[in-house]
C-alpha cells in the first residue's frame, strides 16, 4: 500500500536538548495512526516538524512518496495543539478563509463540510462564542478544506465532553471508511484511541520506542485468568497436569495463580481443582488494553 | 501568494482594529485641521499663509506623520492576532513559503499606508475647508510636488511597516512589541540628536547622524513637503536611508520568520 507519510531518523534539538531523536515512521494510505506518549514525550514537536511549523535538525520527511514537502503539505489537514480559528468570525467566515486560501473546489464545499462537522445551523454565531465541542468540530472543519488526503490531529478530543468524545470519534471513522482519509492522530485518551486507530506508535523521551498494529496489540495483550485458591502450591502442580500448554505464574503475596495461553473453558479448571479438593475463591478473566500496555512499555523504558 | 494577499485583505477588512485605527486618524487629521485654520483665521498673518498653496497644503502634509505610528500600531495587531489565535499555523501548515507569508502581511500593511494616506489628504481637505469657509481656494489646486512628497511619505510608510512586523514577528505578543516599538522609536528619535551633540561638541566634527534616521527624514518630508522643490540631494538621501532601513528590517524580519517556530 502506498506510503502517505515517511519520517527518517527525523530528530530535534533545542540547544543541547533533544526533543526528538532518530524517529522513523510509516503510515500507509488508509491507516488511523494512534501517537502515544507522555506529556512532554515529543509528540507535538514531531508532529510540528511533519506539519512544516518546526524544521527538523536531521532526519527526513517524506509525503505521499515526494521530498518535496510543500507539494504535499497541500494534501495535508492539520489541527495542532489547538483549534486555530479568527474568534470574532463565524463558523462559514472561518471556512470561508481557509477555503480561499486551498481550495480550488466550488464554493458549495464550506456548507458540503460545515454539514458533515455538524456546524451547518449555527448561523452567525461568533466561533469564540461556540462550545469546546463546536471549536473542536471547527478545527477539523477548517483541516478538511482543500480535500486532505491525510489528517494530521494533536490531541483532537482533549477537554471534551463525552458525547464531544463521541462526535469526533465517528466524524473521524467516517472520514477514513467513506472519504479514505488517512489520520494520524495524537492522544492521551488511550480507551478512547484504542477505539479509532488500527496502528500504533509509543513515544517516550524523543524516542519511538515501539510501532504495532491492532492485531499485534491484541497478541501482545492477549486475556488471561485469574484464579484465587486456598492452596495455591497444589493447585499449581494440578493444573500443571491438567493444562500443559498454559503458563502458569503466581502473583507474588497472594493466592492468585495466573494462567496464560489456556484457550478451554475457565469452568473446566474450576471442575478439576474443586475435584482435587482445592477451594477456588474466584475465577476472573483479564484483559491487558492499551493503557495497560503502554504503561507496561512506557514502565520499563523508564 | 495572490491567495495569502486575498485571505490576508479579507482578514484585515473584518477585524475591528482597522476600522477603530481609521476612525482615529480622521479624528487627529479633522482636530489638527480645523484647529490650525480657526487659529489662522484669527491671526491675519497665519490666514494669509494659509490662503497661500504651500499653507494650504502644510496642514495635509504634516498631518502625514500621524499615519506612521497608527500604522505600525495596525501591523503589529494584524501578525500578532495570527500569532494569539493561531491561525498562522493553518496558513504555515500548508506549504507556503514563509517568505510569501511575511511579504503578505507587509504587502497588506503597505496598501493600509496607501489608503490612509488617501484618508488623510480627504479628511485634512475636507475637514480645513470647511473650517475655513470659502475663505481658501488655493485648497482647490494641487501643490507641484504633491506626486513627489506622496511618494517619499509612501515609502517612509514602508518603513515603518516594515518595522513594526519586524518587532511583531520577533515578539508574537501583540502587547509587548508595541511597547518595544514605542520604546525603540522614542529612543531612535532622540539618541542621535544626542550623538549629534556629541561629534559636534566633543569631537568638533561637522556631521550630523540623525539627518540618516529614517525619523528625522520622515519628519522633514512631513515639515518641509511644503517646499516646491525638494533639493535633489535630500531626494537622494531620502532614498538611500529609507532603502536602508527597509531593506534591514525586512531581511532580520524574514529571517526570523523563516527559522524560528511557528
Amino acid at each position: 500500500m502506498e506510503d502517505v507519510l515517511l519520517t527518517n531518523k527525523l530528530t530535534k534539538k533545542y540547544g543541547s536538548r533533544l526533543c526528538v531523536s532518530e524517529v522513523s515512521m510509516n503510515i500507509k494510505k488508509g491507516d488511523i495512526y494512534g501517537f502515544i506518549g507522555k506529556n512532554g514525550a515529543g509528540k507535538t514537536t514531531t508532529i510540528k516538524m511533519i506539519s512544516g511549523l518546526t524544521k527538523p535538525t536531521a532526519g527526513e520527511i517524506t509525503l505521499f512518496g515526494e521530498k518535496n514537502l510543500s507539494k504535499g503539505r497541500c494534501k495535508v489537514g492539520t489541527v495542532i495543539e489547538a483549534p486555530a480559528f479568527v474568534p470574532h468570525l463565524s463558523a462559514r467566515d472561518n471556512m470561508y478563509i481557509q477555503w480561499k486560501l486551498l481550495s480550488g473546489q466550488h464554493e458549495n464545499v464550506i456548507d458540503e463540510t460545515l454539514s458533515l462537522v455538524g456546524l451547518k445551523d449555527v448561523g452567525k454565531k461568533k466561533a469564540r462564542d461556540f462550545s469546546l465541542g463546536m471549536k473542536q468540530r471547527l478545527g477539523i472543519g477548517m483541516a478538511l478544506m482543500g480535500d486532505p488526503e491525510f489528517l494530521v490531529l494533536d490531541e483532537p478530543v482533549n477537554g471534551l465532553d463525552p458525547e464531544g468524545i463521541v462526535q469526533v470519534r465517528s466524524l473521524l471513522k467516517d472520514l477514513n471508511e467513506n472519504r479514505g482519509v488517512t489520520i494520524f492522530i495524537s492522544s492521551h485518551l488511550l480507551n478512547e484511541l484504542s477505539r479509532l486507530a488500527n496502528r500504533y506508535g509509543i513515544i517516550n523521551n524523543g524516542r519511538l520506542i515501539d510501532e504495532f498494529s491492532i492485531s499485534e496489540l491484541e497478541t501482545r495483550c492477549k486475556s488471561h485468568l485469574d484464579i484465587k485458591v486456598d492452596d495455591t502450591a497444589r493447585a499449581l502442580s494440578v493444573l500443571k497436569e491438567a493444562c500443559s500448554n498454559a503458563e502458569l505464574k503466581l502473583v507474588e503475596g497472594t493466592d492468585t495463580i495466573e494462567v496464560h495461553g489456556y484457550d478451554g473453558r475457565p469452568g473446566e479448571l474450576t471442575k478439576i481443582l474443586a475435584v482435587n479438593d482445592i477451594f477456588v475463591e474466584s475465577v476472573t478473566k483479564s484483559k491487558v488494553d492499551l493503557e495497560d500496555y503502554f504503561m507496561s512499555v512506557v514502565g520499563g523504558e523508564n | 501568494m495572490g491567495r495569502l494577499l486575498c485571505v490576508d485583505f479579507y482578514k484585515i477588512f473584518r477585524t475591528k482594529f482597522f476600522y477603530v485605527v481609521s476612525l482615529i486618524l480622521v479624528g487627529f487629521n479633522v482636530l489638527i485641521s480645523v484647529t490650525s485654520v480657526l487659529a489662522g483665521l484669527r491671526n491675519y498673518e497665519k490666514f494669509a499663509f494659509f490662503e497661500s498653496k504651500s499653507g494650504a497644503w502644510s496642514v495635509t502634509y504634516a498631518n502625514f506623520s500621524n499615519i506612521a505610528l497608527l500604522l505600525a500600531i495596525l501591523s503589529v495587531l494584524f501578525l500578532c492576532s495570527e500569532f494569539s489565535h493561531g491561525t498562522m499555523k493553518n496558513i504555515a501548515t500548508k506549504g507556503f513559503p514563509r517568505e510569501f507569508i511575511y511579504l503578505s502581511k507587509f504587502f497588506v500593511g503597505l496598501s493600509c499606508a496607501v489608503f490612509y494616506l488617501l484618508l488623510t489628504i480627504a479628511s485634512s481637505l475636507i475637514s480645513s475647508l470647511i473650517a475655513g469657509g470659502n475663505r481658501l481656494p488655493s485648497y482647490y489646486s494641487l501643490p507641484s510636488n504633491l506626486a513627489l512628497t506622496l511618494l517619499l511619505t509612501l515609502f517612509f510608510l514602508a518603513v515603518y511597516v516594515s518595522i513594526a512586523l519586524m518587532i511583531a514577528s520577533l515578539v508574537r505578543k501583540s502587547g509587548n512589541s508595541l511597547a518595544i516599538y514605542v520604546v525603540a522609536s522614542t529612543l531612535i528619535s532622540f539618541l542621535p540628536d544626542l550623538l549629534d551633540n556629541f561629534i559636534r561638541n566633543t569631537l568638533n566634527w561637522d556631521f550630523s547622524i540623525s539627518s540618516y534616521v529614517y525619523v528625522r527624514c520622515f519628519n522633514e518630508i512631513t515639515q518641509m513637503g511644503i517646499v516646491s522643490n525638494i533639493p535633489s540631494a535630500d531626494i537622494v538621501r531620502y532614498v538611500c536611508v529609507g532603502g536602508f532601513f527597509l531593506a534591514l528590517t525586512l531581511i532580520i524580519g524574514i529571517y526570523y520568520f523563516r527559522e524560528r517556530d511557528i
